[in-house]
């Protein structure tokens, strides 16, 4: 996996972005809602999504969102943390299109600092786990079309002084499956995504708890200036980190520093250690935290950003404020510090050639009901091929291009047994109708077909053929063949010669040829011409 | 009949089943719990797909935008994206054999479903001999009882054969039963599941 940063002379922390992953159960969920209840509205839904910190080298962070997406009441099995979901799915494919993405992701963001300043997301961290998904499905072929966002602002901007640490070189052996048992003892999942760590030693033992991330102010979380970050004791900032680089954290982080350095002034310009913990099941069945990334961030000590709306940071000056997070004063001639740069909220995904686009899912095999029945004939007749005759071709026949001349008794029995083969192009030829005493030895006719003097037969036939199966490509042709012996005035001397040409076009556009009429005389026409065109008959 | 299990067997091994892999934490869920002859466990995994590429599809590229100027972001890194499989592993009972059966689908990140061919390819390479012998037999393609679509499954005629092998011997069949076909079609249990099968 290529990571290309074009800071790293710089050192600035990038994050590795998540990757959504849709499943098609969620698509069959959708469907039915869009069907049954949506119908032709288009309002925001909220969702689940979910993401695991427990993920294997040469795999990237994952987003997934499946038909639980949809439950009210979420429950995750440990390891896996929920994500906030919102799902808007648009009408039309034109719609989706038009839609202002850079608008929405305002929107998302402001959603986002609304919760990140109001200090509930302080006190239910899980909040800062957040995507859209923006959707349109066209429910007659079955294509999905879907665009994922991580809304996060682009800010703080860190800069590392160091490389990432492994935890396993930091950590003793004990320590990193003692932090592992630890963290997965955390029942509630709102916990285990943002969360403090507090290492302890007493000689030789060491104590390792996880902390509530709201308890961020109340505790020592500052290095003090001088200490090795290698040392093992202190307060760490966690994160469950979704992706398993050794080099970079995962999204979920972005916004926890964002939280951070508008929560805790008091921070600003002080080293902290951030733990991006990640799980390992090892062999023997235990879990471990070796993998996990240690860093050493210092948060900026002035933003060069500001907000979109009136509220100015730094937030250096509603320290008092923050008591009461409801009361925030706003400054707005706090221009010292703006550049000019508005605080600016990415997030959108990159499809799989990189660039800002949606990404489309083909569930047609799957969904599609004549696509269905298609693959499942096929695969009954593979099944009966590698049981009885593996030197049979049935593509062959399949692709067979079928005429029956004469759609009666026999021509109904042919067709029949050609669609149980696989044939996939037949046609029909007869030059009468359905009679009342058809239906009960031709076996494609039913009773309400002879009524009204009779359906033509070829019509009849070729209809019944695709009511069996759809996807069958299936013709009538209602055409007198003309025979020796029969004499032929004038008029119906011009209707003789058309017939005659069509039988030829016929016969020509078809492989095989069945003579499946009545009489022997109407035979020989057919086969004179099959037998100059060297046709199978 | 010999190796049969019964359905009530069946519930108490896979709730068993369930218990050691909530204390793994190795992802096995059990869907309808209230209807007793359609609950099954289900276990999803992804790897790296290697073998398919991703066809670009012409009704897409229509709906990209340029907003990399807009969204110029440095802190972030850009990875080129991986293929996956998501494989879906299912433990249901078959009611007209009376043994467990393993149901299983894969299918790549646009939501193409993988063809027989394609599986038959993926079984364990220690499989294969069997497999192009009595394949058909072995791993083939059925309607899900409860999901109703289309998914594989490594066929229960023999299984009862299989299980007869254990009889008595085994407390918890399911596990036995699973952890020796499993590994056919890439599904394994920790070696932790053994203990509780041995010891009782």
């Amino acid at each position: 996996m290529k990571a290309m940063s074009h800071a790293e002379a710089s050192n600035i922390l990038q994050y590795s972005p998540f990757n959504s992953s849709v499943d098609p159960s969620f698509w069959h969920k959708l469907s039915h809602v869009k069907l049954d209840i949506d119908r032709l509205e288009e309002k925001v839904r909220p969702i689940w999504g979910y993401y695991s910190n427990a993920i294997p080298p040469g795999l990237t962070s994952y987003l997934h969102v499946d038909c639980s997406a949809y439950n009210t009441e979420y429950e995750v099995q440990k390891p896996l943390l929920a994500s906030y979901g919102i799902l808007l799915n648009k009408n039309t494919l034109e719609a989706f299109k038009n839609c202002n993405k850079i608008a929405l992701l305002e929107e998302l963001g402001q959603e986002l600092w609304q919760n990140i300043t109001s200090g509930e997301a302080l006190k239910n961290p899980a909040l800062l786990s957040r995507f859209f998904l923006l959707t349109y499905a066209d429910l007659k072929k079955y294509h999905f079309y879907y665009w994922c966002a991580f809304p996060a602002p682009n800010f703080p901007t860190i800069t590392l002084n160091k490389q990432p640490l492994r935890l396993a070189d930091v950590f003793s052996e004990k320590q990193v499956t003692e932090l592992a048992k630890v963290y997965l003892e955390v029942d509630d999942w709102r916990e285990r995504g943002y969360f403090l760590i507090k290492v302890d030693s007493d000689g030789d033992s060491s104590c390792i708890s996880i902390l509530p991330l709201c308890d961020v102010r109340a505790v020592p979380v500052a290095i003090p200036d001088g200490e090795d970050i290698k040392k093992t004791e202190g307060i760490y900032v966690g994160v469950a980190d979704p992706c398993p680089l050794h080099d970079h954290p995962g999204w979920p982080l972005r916004n926890l520093l964002a939280l951070l350095s508008y929560h805790c002034s008091e921070l600003v310009g002080s080293r902290l250690k951030v733990l991006c913990l990640r799980l390992r099941l090892r062999p023997c069945s235990t879990w471990s935290t070796e993998d996990s990334l240690i860093l050493e961030v210092t948060l900026p000590p002035s933003p060069t950003t500001e907000p979109p709306s009136p509220e100015t940071f730094p937030p250096h000056f509603e320290s008092e404020a923050l008591d009461s997070p409801n009361e925030l004063t706003f400054h707005v001639n706090n221009t010292a510090h703006s550049s000019g740069n508005k605080l600016k909220w990415v997030g959108w995904e990159r499809n799989e050639r990189g660039k800002f686009g949606p990404r489309k899912m083909n569930l047609s095999s799957s969904m599609d009901p004549v696509k269905l029945a298609e693959t499942s004939v096929d695969l009954n007749l593979k099944l009966m091929k590698w049981r009885l005759m593996p030197q049979l071709d049935l593509d062959l026949i399949k692709n067979s291009r079928c005429l029956l001349l004469g759609s009666g008794t026999l021509g109904c029995s042919v067709a029949r047994t050609l669609l149980g083969w696989g044939v996939r192009y037949i046609t029909l030829v007869d030059n009468g109708c359905v009679s009342y005493s058809n239906p009960v030895r031709q076996s494609l006719f039913t009773y309400k077909d002879s009524l009204n003097s009779g359906r033509p037969k070829s019509e009849a036939a070729a209809d019944a053929l695709r009511a069996i199966f759809p996807g069958v490509e299936s013709r009538g042709v209602q055409l007198n063949i003309p025979m020796p012996g029969h004499p032929i005035g004038p008029s119906l001397l011009a209707d003789t010669k058309t017939s005659t040409q069509l039988l030829e076009e016929l016969i020509d556009s078809h492989d095989v040829l069945f003579l499946l009429m009545d009489s022997r005389e109407s035979r020989w026409l057919p086969t004179l011409i099959a037998a100059s065109k060297r046709k199978v008959r | 009949m010999a190796g049969t299990v019964s359905l009530q067997e069946f519930h108490r091994c896979i709730t068993q089943l369930l218990t050691i892999s909530d204390r793994l934490a190795d992802g096995w869920t059990i869907l309808n719990k209230e209807t007793p002859e359609k609950t099954y466990l289900m276990k999803k995994i992804i790897v790296p797909d290697t073998d398919n590429k991703l066809d670009v599809d012409a009704t897409v590229l229509p709906l990209e935008e340029h907003l990399d100027d807009v969204l110029k972001d440095e802190n972030a890194i850009a990875e080129q994206k991986i293929g996956t499989l998501t494989w879906e592993y299912h433990v249901l009972y078959s009611h007209s054999y009376s043994v467990p059966t393993l149901y299983f689908n894969a299918w790549t990140i646009d939501g193409r479903l993988l063809s027989l061919e394609d599986m038959w390819r993926h079984v364990n390479a220690k499989f294969q001999d069997i497999m192009k012998e009595d394949g058909w037999s072995v791993l083939t393609q059925q309607e899900h009882p409860v999901l109703r679509r289309p998914f594989y499954l490594l066929h229960p005629c023999r299984t009862a054969e299989f299980l007869d092998c254990f009889q008595g011997k085994s407390s918890n069949i399911v596990i036995t039963w699973l952890s020796s076909v499993g590994p056919v079609v890439g599904l394994t249990l920790s070696a932790q599941y053994g203990q509780t099968v041995s010891t009782e």
